[in-house]
């Protein structure tokens, strides 16, 4: 009796201290979220409690003014088309790279390896002068194109763990029924890694979605800012706009933390798998 | 099942139909630019003039021997490296154990822990900025004001005996999800039955992690241990945006902001890039030694 009485009492302890350090933990979230919804003489006066009244009227001003609304387009069409390109060709080079009978296996392999290694800023200068060679510079084609470059090695590895999951016998019966390469494909392989395909997408979307670096580096103009650029210049921009501010942080972050709250186990999924891979 | 020549070359010809397109785009944005980083390193050039001029080991030789910034870069990478690396692991590490096992209440953790591995830096970047480091008006320094200790406030981000340490410690808030994660899958492969033999056996929980759990999870630490070592020496992202650009009086200077202001402010392009070079050795032993220590642990198990 005792016995269940003092573990119950450990337990107590226990996650009350969790709870403790979860809250401490997510501070600087909560931060950021109660004072997008104050007004900026508010922030100064009181930047730790909840807002005097809730309003909304930083993100009207962040979404319209501060452009928010266009750069949101821009991040929209830059990260669906990256990371449907990048699903589609990952889903390819995994296939073919988990045939036994692909000829120049190893050598595809040890190319796509140093794709998950090597730091991205090594080969800054040169991509630079090579997208700039080829008339990409400032288009938002070229940053994908580099989004799809940069990120199929990692894709493929973990296509390739699970497709090498799939029972062989599948192909093989399909194979004595006369498949061809394109119809296993089709048939099989695509129906059966839809939950690879669900891993690898919320990984990317969430990688293309916050990356800030391509589309500051190789695109000029205002008119095709991504989020995160355009929350970087708007922050060196106005320095006094705390309000403004916080709601474009969370204008940036909101759609990542759904997405992530929705899938978050095919997220952790994914992490387990990307992990041991790379 | 023998396939004739034919066969295997009209199936290789399906492979590579698909392979055409992914590959070419790999190797034209990736391959090919780190091929030519690793050529203009030994050029002289400033990035516009039609003319490189070919050096050797100058831009190396004069790394190492006429560069203070290089050391102080290489030191400073280190040491956020080091913090990064304990932080992430240490903190990834307890909270696993007191989390791994599957519950819904667990669940509610893990998905808190991980949160912020999901969120964009740039967004990171500003919410410690203003929100926590601001020395006006941020948490940190109300904090110390209000308990009497306004001696240690101070200007986090600028100060130099704070800056570096500060923004890695925003990187290990950033990354502890991260290490969690993987812990806790490693904690969930240790079968139930261990446990409960120790437990029969009398053991405290103290004893049976440090005897039977921490053993059991040494594979899953250097693998952990090694990824986020990888990650400290390639960050730049938060350094770059908490600190503009790492310049702040030097002392968040780290390697790749140094390759990048040399290459993108200075145009010393060949400089710039023998330096990358130098980090992607770097990078890439560390990655192999993991390859290795892998490895040899699959040897020994089957």
């Amino acid at each position: 009796m005792s016995y269940l009485k003092t573990k119950k009492r450990k337990h107590f302890i226990k996650y009350s201290i969790m709870t403790l350090a979860a809250m401490v933990f997510m501070y600087p979230v909560w931060l950021v979220f109660i004072n997008s919804l104050k007004g900026d003489t508010e922030i100064y006066t009181n930047l730790f409690g909840l807002p005097n009244q809730f309003q909304f009227g930083n993100y009207a001003d962040a979404w319209v003014n501060g452009k928010f609304g266009m750069y949101y387009m821009n991040s929209i069409v830059i990260t669906t088309a990256s990371v449907g390109f990048i699903l589609i060709f990952s889903l390819l080079t995994a296939f073919a790279l988990s045939r036994q009978d692909l000829i120049g296996k190893k050598f595809i392999n040890t190319l796509l390896v140093i794709g998950i290694t090597v730091p991205v800023q090594v080969s800054l200068m040169p991509l630079f002068v090579q997208i700039r060679n080829l008339g990409l510079y400032n288009t938002i084609f070229g940053v994908v194109l580099i989004f799809i470059a940069f990120r199929i090695a990692f894709a493929t590895f973990i296509m390739t763990g699970f497709i090498e999951g799939i029972p062989r016998e599948l192909e093989e019966a399909a194979m004595i029924d006369g498949a061809t390469q394109y119809s296993l494909f089709t048939k099989i392989i695509l129906p059966l890694s839809k939950s690879s395909i669900t891993a690898v997408a919320i990984f990317n979307i969430v990688f293309v979605w916050n990356n800030f670096w391509f589309p500051l580096i190789f695109l000029s103009s205002q008119a095709k800012k991504t989020l995160p650029v355009g929350l970087l210049a708007f922050q060196g921009e106005e320095t006094m706009a705390f309000g403004k501010l916080f709601a474009g942080i969370m204008i940036l972050t909101l759609p990542v933390i759904v997405v992530y709250l929705l899938l978050q186990k095919q997220f952790v999924q994914g992490v387990t798998a990307g992990a041991v891979k790379g | 099942m023998t396939l004739s020549t034919k066969a295997l070359l009209k199936r290789n010809a399906a492979y590579y139909s698909f392979l055409l397109l992914p590959l070419t785009i790999y190797f034209v944005f990736f391959i090919f630019p780190n091929a030519k980083a690793l050529v203009w390193s030994f050029f002289k050039w400033d990035g516009m003039a039609p003319e490189m001029e070919f050096v050797r080991f100058r831009n190396y030789v004069d790394l190492f021997t006429k560069d203070t910034r290089f050391y102080i870069a290489l030191k400073n990478t280190f040491i956020y490296t080091f913090i990064l690396m304990i932080g992430s692991n240490l903190m990834g590490l307890i909270i696993a154990l007191l989390i791994h096992r599957p519950s819904r209440l667990n669940n509610v953790f893990r998905t808190i822990f991980y949160l912020p591995g999901v969120l964009a830096t740039v967004a990171i970047g500003s919410m410690w900025t203003l929100g926590i480091y601001n020395p006006n008006f941020g948490v940190l320094n109300t904090a110390l004001s209000a308990i009497g200790l306004e001696s240690l406030t101070t200007a986090w981000l600028a100060d130099p005996k704070t800056a570096l340490a500060c923004v890695a410690l925003v990187h290990v808030w950033q990354n502890l999800g991260f290490s969690m994660i993987l812990y806790i899958a490693g904690l969930q492969e240790i079968p139930e039955e261990l446990y409960e033999a120790t437990a029969i056996e009398g053991a405290s929980s103290w004893q049976t992690i440090w005897h039977v759990t921490l053993p059991l999870l040494r594979r899953v630490a250097a693998m952990v241990m090694v990824l986020v070592l990888i990650f400290g020496m390639r960050s730049f992202d938060l350094i770059f945006i908490m600190t503009e650009g790492g310049s702040a009086f030097g002392t968040t200077e780290v390697l790749t902001t140094l390759l990048f202001r040399q290459g993108f402010t200075y145009r010393k392009v060949g400089f710039s890039n023998a330096i990358a070079v130098i980090l992607l050795c770097v990078v890439v032993l560390t990655s192999a030694i993991q390859r290795w220590f892998l490895r040899e642990d699959k040897g020994v198990k089957s």
